[in-house]
């Protein structure tokens, strides 16, 4: 190869890294898109390096300790180009998973937990190195911790290190211990990270949310625990069979599952009544109503109004067939909404052969759910017109958790934990979360589940929200 | 006055703690048949590998056909066809292939690459043996293989290093009047310790001892004196004394070899055309009878004795 | 480029006529047969996963025998010397050299490759995680044989070659096993300089970026040292 053929191959080389590399720096194509110009760039560029280094003279006259000096620089040189060259990658880097099934990538529930992060959490895994599930676990942790800088992780094998696994508290096989400002999680006998991201969003939690499930119009919330049963093995020998007599924990379903998903996420449960109280507990973070078949009397529809005026969090869950009333229905009445006696059927999941004993074979999201258009914003305060608009961006796509809040002065933070899908017509609007079904006419309610976030101590400006817009807010 | 095709000026280079060429300083003009006389370790192929391009000199310069060792080794070779000590080739490859391969090196492709070859190989008489495996040859072959490499592209210097090493009387003869015969119009440098071999072959002598050039022309040290050879019957005495009436001779010594009644003297006289006849007067005058009178080409093994015996000695 | 290429044909020609270019490809075939056959019989999986593990072991070990003698005999037998007075450049000569090793290494891969074809006959496998084991196995190698022609240039002796490389090796190879011992930042330090690590993701499937040009600048990285160290003289 000609020298001057060299010098325009290096020029090229050049040219390619900077056109790569600014076209990276414009953000134009999404950080994925960013990262895979740059590693072009990266390329160019050390391959432009190398040509350049083998440009420079091979050897110089003078003294052989003079040309020792000279090779050693230029060694030590060229290790340490590379050293930043690879610092500078990791930066930038892109994580391609070529199995079929995405089999190598966290979960969504994990990889949207670790999107969120916004300080350091640690998770120590103290697996069974013979458990294919651990181990498999273990390699999807690594590849979480690979690409995001605030989640750090850490493996140790049980039984090659178990005084470490003492001190951290590890008593079986197939631990995660998920800390973060101090604070300290442990999940044990897991190889779920579905498991360990609840874990995450637990040691996250700076202060304890409470749940407060109303009782006494009929709810069926649950009074403690997940109950018990004794088994009963139903064949020709009767109860002989061995284990007939076993206690075993029942199967949760219902509000079991629902107390056990929130506990879960960190928040704390209680059941209220508010017939006996003055008012409600002023540690309640949400109020739940669900399923209630008896009517509010008035004194508790006050109590539940106080709680709303004073930016209180209510989550409703009405079945059509015992609609509002009562006390209830004029809360709801002043907010604009209303419900119609109605029965819910399901022609896909539902026992036996009645469309009415709908079955739930599945949590989100619902088809029932999908249907809804939810409008979700967030109000701008300081951000202004760039803060809406990169709002309006994120609302439009699809499975995007809305953002946390935008601007210096008052914000109105929407958490929610799994991500609700928005249609694309849909259209971001400073000031509400607004449920709204097809028909116009008739009231809706729309779920949004809390995230738990440490953004806990800036509270929803809800207040203000409802009384606008008769809106329901989480 | 033409450019010479070797300039070195005042080269040194040092292998670690080891001078291996001091302060070495020379030029050959074109057509120049260069014998470089040292013993093992004089520096000779360190100054060749210099010319080569393989090392860099520590200070000094050198150059051929203009290109400085230094700064343009690659155009250098182009211009250098080097046979190192040994003939080092590559086992594995037939002949054929080898000299293509490298005719390739040196920039020969296609047809212009077959033509170089096929003349080499006409030259070398390498055509019997060019599908023979490299390692399968004879060392006489592989020498004419190695030379037949640095004659591929006709460069303008020849670089020989101690290119009888190792071979027969036979092969020995050939491979130097192999050289002989293509110093012809190219410019030679050979390095030999093998005395009668640069005598042979070489117009020109340097000699070196522990990197130092004693001498860049020992062949013309001895201008000062002429050594004649004369074959004389009749008694020594007598003989040497006619001899020695001369004015002018230096030394007489009777060759050892001669014997019978015709003995063979070896004299010493001064520079001058008129000794021999002189010499060739006083024996006729005294009755002897002269059967050869003939003048011999300077000792060069006296010389180098000479020399390396002072070392302090050099001449410009 | 032309000098390059008859330098290039000339060491395939050193590699293809010495038989141990076929005594590698034969016994790497022979381990791997083997235990792909193993590995298929006792897990039924459709995968080449553990194969491309057992691959990279012996890569670790064969790369310093296909490399010690490349540039460490031809400076005991002198030939070295004939190419450097030649016009052919330090940089032609180290460039054909790992091109002519990398070739062997690719037909070693190529060959492999029927376990793949079989898989594909008797069942689904899925191919992304095998096409990222083969892209790994490739950089890796490239990084193993210019780190061996590096070791190959310091000295003329092919033994001494062949150690230095093979102890690079495995230090690289197990570094990263005793990182937590070391405080941060030296931990991270010491896992991402190991070869495993970096070959890992690659042999399931996943891909980083960063793996591939940790391998890419390891190469470049020895093929610019071994340049310099070939014309030390």
């Amino acid at each position: 190869m000609s020298r001057g053929f060299s010098w325009f191959f290096i020029l090229v080389l050049a040219a390619t890294a900077l056109v790569f590399g600014a076209l990276g720096a414009s953000h134009h194509w999404g950080e994925r898109g960013s990262n895979l110009l740059f590693f072009g760039s990266w390329c160019a560029a050390m391959l432009m390096l190398f040509a350049l280094g083998l440009q420079l003279p091979l050897r110089i006259a003078g003294s052989r300790a003079r040309a020792m000096l000279y090779n050693a620089a230029l060694a030590i040189g060229a290790i340490v180009v590379v050293c930043l060259a690879n610092v500078a990658m990791f930066r930038h880097d892109v994580y391609l998973d070529a199995t079929r099934k995405a089999t190598n990538t966290p979960p969504p529930q994990f990889g949207s937990v670790l999107d969120g992060l916004s300080s350091d959490v640690s998770l120590t895994y103290f697996y069974n190195h013979s458990d294919r599930n651990a181990i498999d676990a273990k390699d999807l942790l690594t590849v979480a911790a690979r690409q995001n800088p605030h989640f750090h992780f850490s493996a140790v094998d049980i039984d090659k290190e178990p005084a470490k696994a003492r001190a951290f508290g590890a008593r079986a096989y197939n631990t995660a211990v998920v800390e973060a400002d101090g604070r300290r999680v442990v999940v044990e006998n897991t190889a779920d990270l579905a498991q360990m991201a609840f874990a995450t969003l637990r040691v996250l939690k700076r202060k304890v949310d409470v749940v407060c499930l109303i009782t006494g119009h009929g709810e069926s919330v649950p009074e403690g625990p997940p109950h018990f049963h004794y088994s009963h093995v139903e064949t020709l020998r009767g109860h002989e069979t061995p284990g007939a007599g076993d206690l075993l924990q029942g199967d949760t379903d219902g509000l079991d599952r629902l107390q056990l998903a929130l506990t879960t996420l960190g928040y704390t449960v209680r059941a209220i009544a508010l017939t006996s109280l003055s008012a409600v507990p002023p540690d309640c973070s949400v109020v739940a109503e669900i399923g209630p078949r008896h009517a509010y009397a008035p004194a508790e529809a006050a109590l539940l109004s106080d709680y709303l005026a004073r930016g209180g969090r209510l989550l409703a869950m009405i079945d059509p067939e015992f609609p509002l009333q009562g006390g209830l229905g004029d809360l709801f009445g002043t907010l604009g909404l209303a419900s119609d006696p109605a029965t819910v059927i399901d022609p896909l999941n539902h026992y036996g052969s009645d469309h009415d004993k709908v079955a739930v074979p599945y949590y989100p999201p619902h088809s029932r759910s999908r249907a809804d258009r939810v409008r979700c914003t967030a109000r701008g305060g300081g951000a202004g017109g760039r803060g809406r608009r990169a709002l309006a961006r994120r609302c439009r796509r699809p499975d995007k958790t809305i953002p946390a809040g935008l601007g210096r002065q008052q914000q109105l933070r929407r958490q929610f934990l799994f991500p609700v899908r928005l249609k694309r017509r849909s259209r971001c609007r400073d000031g509400e979360v607004v449920g709204r079904g097809r028909n116009e006419a008739s009231s809706q309610t729309a779920i949004l589940q809390p995230r738990a976030t440490d953004h806990a101590d800036q509270r929803p400006d809800a207040h203000r929200v409802h009384r606008r817009r008769g809106a329901i807010a989480s | 006055m033409r450019a010479p095709v070797v300039d070195v000026q005042n080269l040194v280079k040092w292998y670690g703690p080891r001078l291996a060429v001091r302060d070495v300083s020379f030029s050959v003009a074109e057509g120049e048949v260069i014998g470089l006389l040292g013993p093992n370790g004089s520096g000779k192929s360190t100054i060749f590998r210099i010319l080569t391009g393989y090392l860099v000199p520590t200070t000094g310069s050198a150059a051929v056909a203009g290109h400085d060792a230094t700064t343009q080794s690659l155009a250098l070779r182009h211009e250098v066809g080097y046979v190192p000590e040994d003939a080092p080739l590559y086992d594995y490859m037939r002949v054929n292939e080898y000299l293509r391969f490298m005719a390739h090196l040196k920039g020969l492709f296609g047809r212009s690459a077959t033509r170089a070859i096929g003349t080499v190989a006409e030259r070398l008489q390498l055509q019997a043996v060019a599908a023979v495996p490299i390692g399968k040859l004879s060392r006489g072959y592989r020498q004419r293989v190695a030379i037949g490499q640095a004659l591929l592209n006709d460069p303008k210097l020849l670089i020989f290093d101690e290119p009888t090493s190792g071979l027969d009387p036979s092969q020995v003869i050939a491979i130097r009047d192999l050289i002989r015969e293509l110093a012809g119009r190219r410019t030679v440098l050979m390095a030999s310790h093998v005395l009668p071999e640069i005598e042979q072959i070489a117009s020109r002598v340097m000699i070196l001892l522990n990197g130092r050039l004693l001498t860049t022309d020992a062949l013309a040290l001895a201008v000062d004196a002429q050594r004649l050879r004369l074959q004389v019957a009749g008694p020594e005495p007598m003989v040497r004394e006619a001899i020695a009436a001369v004015p002018g001779v230096r030394s007489i010594v009777v060759e050892p070899e001669s014997g019978g009644p015709d003995l063979r003297y070896l004299v010493e006289a001064d520079q001058r055309p008129e000794v021999a006849q002189q010499l060739a007067a006083a024996l006729v005058g005294r009755g002897l009878a002269l059967s050869e009178l003939t003048t011999v080409r300077p000792d060069l093994e006296r010389i180098f004795l000479q020399l390396t015996r002072r070392p302090s000695e050099a001449a410009a | 480029m032309r000098r390059f290429l008859a330098l290039l044909v000339k060491e395939e020609k050193a590699l293809f006529t010495s038989p141990i270019a076929y005594v590698l490809i034969a016994v790497f075939l022979l381990i791997m047969g083997y235990s792909f056959t193993l590995a298929l019989f006792i897990s039924h999986s459709m995968t080449l996963v553990h194969l491309f593990f057992q691959i990279f072991v012996l890569f670790l070990l064969t790369v310093p025998i296909i490399t010690m003698r490349l540039i460490a005999e031809e400076r005991k037998l002198r030939t070295m010397e004939v190419l450097l007075t030649s016009p052919a450049t330090e940089t032609q000569i180290v460039f054909a050299k790992f091109a002519a090793s990398m070739s062997l290494i690719v037909l070693m891969l190529i060959l492999s490759s029927a376990y793949a074809i079989v898989l594909a006959i008797y069942g689904d496998p899925d191919w992304g995680p095998i096409f990222s084991g083969y892209l790994g196995l490739v950089l890796l190698a490239a990084a193993l044989v210019g780190v061996g022609l590096l070791t190959s240039a310091l000295t003329d002796n092919q033994i001494i070659a062949a150690l230095l490389s093979l102890s690079v090796f495995l230090l690289l190879w197990i570094i990263d096993e005793y990182g937590y011992l070391l405080p941060d930042p030296f931990d991270s330090l010491l896992v991402n300089m190991s070869l495993s690590v970096h070959f890992k993701p690659f042999a399931t499937g996943s891909m980083y970026l960063t793996d591939v040009a940790y391998y890419l600048s390891a190469t470049m990285l020895s093929l610019f040292l071994s340049v310099r160290a070939l014309a030390w003289r």
